[in-house]
Formats: C-alpha cells, structure tokens, sequence
C-alpha cells in the first residue's frame, strides 16, 4: 500500500513538473497576455455596458469598419449591469480602452444652484476632470440633430456621440386584447380606471410589470408626475428650497394612483422577473406594459407577430395633461483623454455617425433617434404623435436631484418600494409622511 | 547552541526552542532553523502584498471622498463618511440593515452547522454510497452562486415554477422572491442550501480523525446512540465545529452575492455587504463611502468572530 | 464472537499504531436493520433529494425547446433538445474560454493549496517565531475590507494589469481559509513523528512531502478542491483584471450570456450554466474519490 501511495505521488510530482516546462515552453507570452494590446494601433477597442439589441448594432457596425480598414481590428467587450461603472473606471484608469459609454443616460446635466452639497454626475465629473477627448469639430457630429446635441454640451464644446432616446413615460398595450373588449386608449385618469374595470371582469389582467427587479416598478411614476405636476423642474427646486412638501395633496395623490395601478397588476408580479416580461406581455398575462422604448426589440423577439401600441401614462383627470411622453437620453459614446487610438476611434465614430449606419442601428435599437429625417420603423412612427414640438421632454427621474444626505424614502420620491406588494406600506398618506420626514432630514 | 535543560533528544542533537515554547526537531542546524521560514515566505509575501497593503490602504480611503473616477481630484474628509452612516437622514435604515445582517449571520450559522453536523454524522455510519450522497450535497459548492442563484430563481416563479405548483397544492400562491416578508427567508434557505455541502465536508474530515477505538469503548460501555454523539463525537469534533463556526459566520457576514442574483439590492433584503457593493460597484462613484462602510463591517465582523472564537477556545479545552 | 463474514477491510488508526498496539481488526458485518438504521436512511435520502430536484430541474430545463419552456415552465421536457448545448457554447464563445478557466483553476488551485501546507505546517506547531501572530493574521485576512480599487491600483503599478500572470498571482495570494484547515487538522497529527523523523536524519522540506503530505491528504483534497471553485467562480476579478477577451474565463462567458440572452432564453442559459459547472462537477468527483478513499490506507514507518 505504501508503494502505491509512493507512486501515486511521484506520478503527481511528474504531472506538476510537466505542466509547470509547458507553460514556460509555451511562452511568457501566454502567460503574459495583453500587456502590449493597449498601444496597438491597428486594434480598436470598444467597451458598452451589455444590452442585446445596441450590440448587435455594434457588431454589424465593426464588421463593416473592418472591412473598409484592412488590417485593423475591433475589440469590444461588455459588462453587465453593476460591474459596467467601475470596470470602466479601471479601464479607463488603466489606459485600456479606446471608445466607451461616457454617459449611460441624460445629457450634461450641471448641478443647479439649489442642490447644495452634491457631487455631479460621474460623467460630468468627469468632464471637469478633462478625461474626454473635445469632438466640437468633428464633421460626423454635425448629422445629429442639434436640440439633441445642445443637451450634450459642456462649456461651449461637444464630448460625446449620441445613440438615441428612450420614451419611458408610457405604458404599451395589447392591440388584439383592446380590440377583443372595445376598449380606446384611455386619456384620462378616469377613462383608465373603467378600461381597468372592464379587462378585471373579464379575468384579464389589466397591468403587468417586473416587480422582481424593483426598478420596472418606478416607471409609472415618471408617467405621474408627467401628468399630476406641469413642471418637474420647479418641483425639484421647490423640494429642495423646502417651498414644496411631499404631504402636498399633488404628491399623495401621485401615491395613491401608483397604489391604484400595482393593485391591478398581474397577481405576484412582485417576483415576476423583469426579462420574461415580453413574454408574458405577448401571451396576454397582462393587457398594459408601463416599461420603456427600449423594450420594444424583446416584444417583438418574443413575438413578431404580435400587435401592440404605446400611449402616454394618463395620470390626470384632465386629457391635456396627458398628452406627453417623457423620454431620457440614452448612452452616448466618448474617446476617454488616455486612449492612445485616438485616430482610429474617430473614424469609427464616422462611421457610425453615417445615416444609412445609423439608421440601421436606431431601427434594430428600439430607441427614438437622434438624427433628423430618419425613417422610423413602425412602433416609433406611432409614438411620434405624443413628443412635444421639440421631441423631447425629461423624465422625472432626468430632472430630479437626490440629496445623499436625505433618507432612503426620499432618494427617489416618491417611495414605490415600500408600497405594497413591494413593500408593506398601504396607508398612503402615512407613507408621504414618512417620505417627507426623510426628505427633510437632508435638507438640514 | 543552547539546549533547554533536560531536552536532549539523540546523540548530540539538541532540539532548539522557539519562543513559543515548541522544539523544532528539525532545527539543530542554523540550516534547519530557517527553512520553515523559508517555506512560510512565498505565501506570506503573496498574502501581505496582495492582500494586507490593499486592505490598510482602504482604512485611508475611508477618510477621504475619493470617487473612482479617473482624474477627479478628492480630499480628505476627516469622519463625514463615518456620520453620514450613523448621523443622517438613512441611520435608521442603516442600523436595519445592520440588523438584518446579524439576522441573516446568526440564522444561517446556528442552523447551518446543526444540520451539517447531524448529517455528517448520519452519513458517516456505514451507509451504502455515502460518497455518493455527500457529492451529491456538495453540488451547489461546486457550481458556485450564480448557477444556484439561477436555479432557485426558476425554482421561484411565481406563476408555473415547481414552488408554485407545490404552493398550489395548498391552494395559495406567493410572489416568492418578491413578497417583503418572505423574500429574506428563502434567501436564508437558499443560503443554506448551498453551503451545507462545504460545511459537511469540513465536519466529515473531522469525523475520520476520530479513532473507532473510542467508539467502541463507548459501546462497550453501553452508551446509547445520543450518549455515543454527546460525548465522543462533540469532544473530538470541538475544532472542527470551530473553524466551521467561524467560517460560517464570517462568510455569512460578508455575503451579498446570492441576494444579488434572488432580489437584487432592494430595501428589505439589503445587508451591509450588499450596501458596499452597490456603493463601490453601481453607478454611484463614491468609493471613499465604500470604502468607510467596509471598514465598519470589518470592525463589525472582527467584534463578533473575536467572542465567538473565545467562547469556541474555552469549550473546546473544557471538552 | 462469531465472525460471519471474512475481514474485508483492516483498518489501521493512527493512534494506535503508534501506541504500539496491534491493528484493530474490524469485520464489516451487516448490520441488522433497526428502526434507527431506517430513519437515518430516510433523512439522509430526503435531504439527498432536495438536493438533486433543483439540479434535475436545470437539466430538464437544458434539455427543452426555448419556446417550450416558456410555454410550460415546470412540466417535464418532451425531448431532448440537445442542439441547445450547441447553440450555447457557440453564442457563450466558450471554447476559447474554456483553457483559460482550466489553466487558472490548476496552477492557483495548486500553488494555493501548497502554499497553504507551507505555511500551517510550521504555524501550527509553533516552529516559527511569531507562529500565533501569522495564525492571526490569516483569520483577520477572513474579513478584510473590499479592497478592489486599491488592489487595482496596486496591480496596475506593478505592470501586471491585462496579463494572466498578474491575474494567477492575485487569485494564489487569496489563501482563504485554507491554512486554517490544514493547522486544524495537524492537531491529529502526532508532534512524535516529526521527532522520529529529525532523529533520522529527515530534512524539513522532505518530510513534509513524504510524510506530511500523504497524511493530509482529505485536507489537502478539501483545500484544492475549495480554491479550485473560487478561481473557476470569480467573476468581479476577473472582469477588472482582464480586460482583453482572450484571457477572459468561462464563468465571465456565462455571466454576460446571461446579461445578453437573459430575455428568455432560459433554455439555452441552462445548457450554458451545465456546461460551464460541468468540468468542475467532474474534478470533484474524480479528486474526492481518488484521495478521500485513500486516507485510511496507513502510512506508518
């Protein structure tokens, strides 16, 4: 027995010993990677946060620069969710990328003068900091539509390349389900109220959304306070001069609606999972979808045959509230100051900036485009009859600023987490309290 | 070379001993002095470096604002990263969360080792394909969690999973993962769940080193099954159950990760690993918070492993 | 007493040999089936259960046509859709992956689980100066703070940034609780040993890779096989250290598979999960057989 032991052993040392002369034979390059792959000049490389559909454009996109520029390649990887900020940073800490999201959504948004105390946006912070390269005269830049590149500004000078827009105030609906029980799309409070009665007799769900995910739950309250309060932007700067408080009837009213929806939403949505959404959406688990533009390639994955619209979150009683979608700007794509490809991103910027490319990645994006005169696919083309004049108004979650001092309730007023079933506040009124105690307690 | 009175092993060998009172047999030569050292050093220059500088780094970042962000300046803030956690408008929330952290640690350590312990025992009393059974338990160590994470996620369906079905059965039904009140408690469960094969395993290691001999002076004696557990297997186990204790309860302390993949960061499952890593990690570029935030779970988790080692210390030397 | 069947094993302790008794012969008898023998059965097999159910589900979720399963969740699959490993390797990417994971796993694994011998050998019987202060310090390393963005920094100084070096350095130096294992463990090996073996003239390194090691072979298995799963399962250091898609491993490849197809298609993601667990599934099961069994098979001088 010893014997085998022995033997067992020395087979071991052999086997370590073999692995340790391969992996020396074949090379400290092996083991040394990438170090060189960030001074390279024929490679290219691009990192976006993961979402299929602008992916996907991507890819075709650096297929077809690939193509044009024999001999140069295009890396681009991805990350997902919470790991993309900070892998950036370290990237771009690390000089290692060459093209990445400078912004993940809204514009150059500087701090007004009444948010005390707070820091900017990363990607602002970043300007300050001079880590973007200056775009201002590039030629590609000048195929966007100005409005849209004007939110990007940064004293007077352009940094970034805009992708689209997302609508995310409204609430998509079943065409077939509508028609089956005669139902037009609602334009008020009240008329969405029967529209909800009539789907619940009839044993049909009237909302569904992703509870699981938490966030899916707060898009009707962009859709809200869209209608309930005319102006998000005095609503901020009154919140924080303290001129308005969140037990205002406006605001309890906001609350109470959104109890009103999640109370006829799909049973358990609070554990359905926000990505089999479309799925479920498309097999009628519910009639209405309060989700963004951005979900429109997954319903029409989940299913291409399937009907469906996008009509503004009516939470007034009076229709000419309700006339508008809110939208926010998507990501946008910057040189970080450290890249050493400079040239190169630059003319896969041109690229994409092209019309015919753009054009083609808008369609297949699900966002609303931000170069004029583009031919929208059909859903879009639909959705353009609720933009305001200028095509774009802000979000409440775009235009309000948190206060890092304030109480978790009031980091995003209003506080859908803890409604029920999410969470177990029924009483709203006692909860608008709550947030308003917490809002204060920052502003002190 | 001084040999301490009365310890001469072999013909002029002289065992030389450490300051720890222990003779190192293999020291009679300066040569044999230092090789242990020399065995010591590679992980130990790999564990300071990588490891304790970054560490002690971060309890000076936690004095600061620093952000994450490439090239954005930041200063020192002396304790504002301290009060903003135990004097502002989220302390109440955040001693909740402190608290859930407690809940969850304690829940899944006392009932974790319970478990592993009994069915290590179990498993060890010649049971045909006990290997098989202990590999079985093992799996989801093996698969990591995010694969376990995915599991019990389709698992929880809330409508046509396997738990809804069984729900059904009863003629109830549950958000699952998204109901307030139950979602932390199938976050303990799952927790659980997975850990179970590692801590048994640990235990099964310790049961081996227990000499049959005792058992069977034990049963000749005529000790019952329980008198057998109580007063062999306990006793000889007592360091086992130690490193799993304490392995338990710090691993519990720090875990986030399978939260994150059932409910991900939400208010009523949030634990205080949870709260550094979306502060450090998210979008929010606030790594000098972070890094405050980490320092208090560390003086949190040091606390708490330091009276449960002593308590462990004292019963396994009165064992 | 009667011996019914021949000595099938002989088992050889520790302690006895060395106290110099003769080997305990130990006759495997069937034992008699007793109310007892029937609950421990019936626990360890239900336990057993609820533990293969989750796995079986995966697998039955694997092996349906996406549009099935979202047609029909939790029913069992009406064949066997094996096209979807398939698809999900070649979507994942995972054959290129698939080296890096295995290169990774081995060499940290093993130097990690040496390493750790090195070092809870001498702490644990005090033949070192300063023996309590390292076995503290490796329990306070337990719960040190998240230090990723000062390690980034470190690393990034040090030119190991985007290379697998650097990345097999960082993931050997996170010893974790593996020298305490091993110093737990020791404690059942006898000090008496290590005395007899100086006596006869046995360096310090030799004895222990031809005593120590074959002892320690359930720890050591334990520890390998623990430091295997954490470097196959890190995703956070591996997406901020390896920046290149070349270097990149198989669970970063199932990570962003999920993040990318996550809009159901679960089928695939569970052909993907299998067969990103599955190398490791088979390391456990070939390693726990290989060495545990061996334990028990004495080797005294």
């Amino acid at each position: 027995m010893r014997n085998h032991s022995g033997r067992r052993r020395r087979l071991i040392a052999v086997a370590a010993t073999l692995t340790s002369i391969a992996l020396l034979a074949t090379g400290c390059s092996y083991l040394g990677g990438d170090t060189g792959a960030a001074s390279n000049s024929k490679l290219l490389r691009i990192f976006v946060h993961s979402n299929g559909p602008t992916d996907a454009g991507f890819k075709k996109i650096n297929a077809l620069f690939e193509k044009q520029n024999p001999g140069v390649k295009v890396e681009m990887t991805t990350a997902v969710g919470a790991d993309f900020a900070t892998t950036r940073n370290t990237r771009m800490t690390a000089k290692d990328v060459d093209i990445t999201e400078g912004s993940e959504q809204g514009g150059t948004s500087q701090l007004p003068a009444w948010a005390k105390d707070q820091k900017p946006t990363a990607w602002v912070q970043g300007l300050q900091a001079g880590n973007w390269v200056d775009l201002t005269d590039q030629s590609f830049l000048k195929n966007f539509s100005s409005g849209i590149l004007k939110k990007y500004e940064f004293k007077g000078k352009q940094y970034a390349v805009p992708t689209g827009t997302s609508h995310l105030s409204g609430v998509f609906y079943n065409k077939a389900l509508f028609a089956k029980y005669n139902l037009a799309v609602p334009t008020t409070w009240g008329k969405l109220e029967t529209v909800m009665k009539t789907l619940k007799a009839n044993g049909v769900a009237p909302f569904i959304i992703g509870g699981k995910d938490s966030w899916p739950a707060s898009l009707p309250i962009a859709g809200l306070v869209q209608s309930i309060y005319p102006d998000p932007v005095a609503l901020d700067k009154g919140l924080w001069e303290g001129k308005v408080s969140l037990t205002d009837p406006k605001a309890v009213e906001v609350m109470d609606k959104l109890k009103t929806i999640y109370a006829n939403t799909a049973s358990n949505w609070a554990g359905m999972d926000y990505a089999s959404i479309p799925s479920r959406f498309v097999k009628g688990e519910g009639a209405m979808l309060p989700d963004g533009g951005w979900e429109i390639p997954a319903i029409q994955t989940a299913d291409p045959k399937f009907e469906f619209g996008y009509f503004p979150m009516p939470g007034s009683d009076n229709a000419a509230n309700n006339k508008y979608i809110a939208s926010k700007l998507e990501f946008s794509l910057s040189i970080p100051s450290s890249s050493k490809n400079q040239d190169l991103a630059k003319k896969w910027l041109a690229l994409y900036s092209d019309p015919k490319v753009y054009a083609d990645f808008i369609g297949g994006s699900g966002f609303g485009p931000a170069q004029p005169d583009l031919k929208l696919p059909a859903v879009l083309s639909e959705i353009q009859q609720y933009l305001p004049p200028s095509g774009f108004t802000p979000g409440w979650d775009q235009v309000f600023h948190p206060n890092t001092k304030a109480g978790p309730l009031a980091m995003i007023p209003f506080a859908f987490s803890s409604v029920a079933p999410l969470g177990t506040e029924t009483d709203m009124a006692g909860l608008a309290q709550k947030m308003d105690v917490d809002w204060k307690a920052g502003l002190k | 070379m001084s040999a301490s009175p009365g310890v001469t092993l072999g013909a002029g060998r002289a065992a030389r001993k450490t300051s720890a009172g222990n003779l190192n047999p293999f020291a009679s030569s300066r040569r044999g002095r230092i090789l242990p050292w020399l065995g010591i050093a590679p992980g130990l220059l790999l564990f300071v470096v990588f490891s304790l500088v970054p560490a002690v780094t971060v309890i000076f970042l936690s004095f600061t604002d620093i952000s994450g962000i490439p090239g954005v300046p930041w200063r020192w803030i002396g304790l504002d990263n301290y009060t903003r956690f135990f004097v502002s408008g989220s302390t109440t929330a955040n001693f909740a969360i402190v608290s859930r952290t407690l809940i969850f640690a304690f829940s899944v350590t006392i009932i974790l080792n319970a478990l592993a312990l009994v069915f290590a025992v179990l498993l060890n009393n010649r049971i045909r394909g006990a290997n098989i059974y202990r590999a079985i338990i093992f799996m989801p160590v093996v698969l990591g969690v995010t694969v376990v994470g995915l599991i019990w996620s389709l698992i929880f369906n809330p409508t046509g999973g396997p738990a809804a079905s069984l729900w059904g059965l009863f003629g109830s039904s549950s958000a699952f993962l998204g109901d307030p009140r139950l979602a932390f408690s199938l976050i303990i469960f799952v927790q659980i769940w997975m850990s179970l094969g590692y801590s048994m395993m640990i235990y099964h290691a310790g049961l081996m080193a227990i000499p049959s001999d005792l058992y069977e002076a034990a049963i000749v004696d005529g000790a019952t099954v329980i008198q057998r557990f109580r007063h062999v297997t306990i006793p000889m186990i007592a360091s086992s159950t130690t490193v799993n204790v304490l392995i338990s309860i710090v691993g519990s302390l720090q875990t986030y990760q399978i939260i994150f993949v059932l409910t991900g960061d939400r208010p009523t499952t949030s634990v205080l690993a949870m709260q550094i890593f979306s502060l450090g990690f998210g979008g929010s570029s606030e790594q000098g918070y972070a890094a405050a935030i980490s320092m208090i779970q560390f003086v949190l988790i040091s606390a708490i492993t330091l009276v449960a080692l002593r308590y462990l210390r004292k019963k396994e030397t009165q064992l | 007493m009667t011996v019914q069947d021949k000595p099938r094993v002989v088992r050889y302790t520790l302690n006895s040999g060395l106290r110099g008794e003769s080997p305990v012969m130990q006759h495997r008898r069937r034992k008699p089936i007793t109310g007892g023998r029937l609950l421990n059965y019936a626990l360890v097999v239900g336990l057993a259960g609820l533990y293969v159910f989750p796995l079986l589900y995966l697998l039955n979720t694997a092996l349906k046509q996406p549009a099935e399963f979202i047609r029909d969740p939790s029913g069992l699959t009406p064949g066997f859709a094996l096209q979807n490993f398939v698809d999900a390797w070649q979507k994942g990417g995972f054959g290129g992956l698939i080296l890096n994971s295995v290169v990774y796993a081995f060499v940290c694994a093993g130097a990690s689980t040496a390493l750790s011998l090195l070092i809870a050998f001498p702490v644990a019987r005090g033949y070192v100066r300063g023996s309590k202060v390292i076995a503290v310090l490796f329990v306070l390393s337990l719960f040190l703070p998240n230090v990723i963005i000062t390690q980034f920094q470190l690393i990034l100084q040090l030119g190991l940034y985007n290379s697998r070096i650097g990345y097999m350095l960082l993931l050997t130096s996170g010893l974790g609780i593996g020298p305490l294992l091993i110093i737990s463990y020791l404690r059942s090996l006898p000090k008496e040993l290590d005395e007899a073996a100086a006596m006869d003239g046995c360096g310090y390194f030799r004895y222990l890779w031809t005593f120590v090691v074959p002892l320690c072979k359930p720890v050591l298995t334990t520890v390998f096989i623990l430091q295997t799963i954490a470097v196959w399962n890190d995703i956070i250091g591996a997406t901020i250290y390896l920046s290149s898609p070349q270097l990149k491993t198989i669970s970063q490849g199932l990570f962003a598979f999920h993040g990318q197809n996550g809009n159901n298609e679960w089928a695939l993601l569970a052909a993907a999960t299998l067969i990103v667990a599955a190398p490791l599934i088979l390391v456990y099961l070939i390693f726990q057989r290989f060495f545990v069994s061996g334990a028990l098979s004495g080797s005294l001088k």
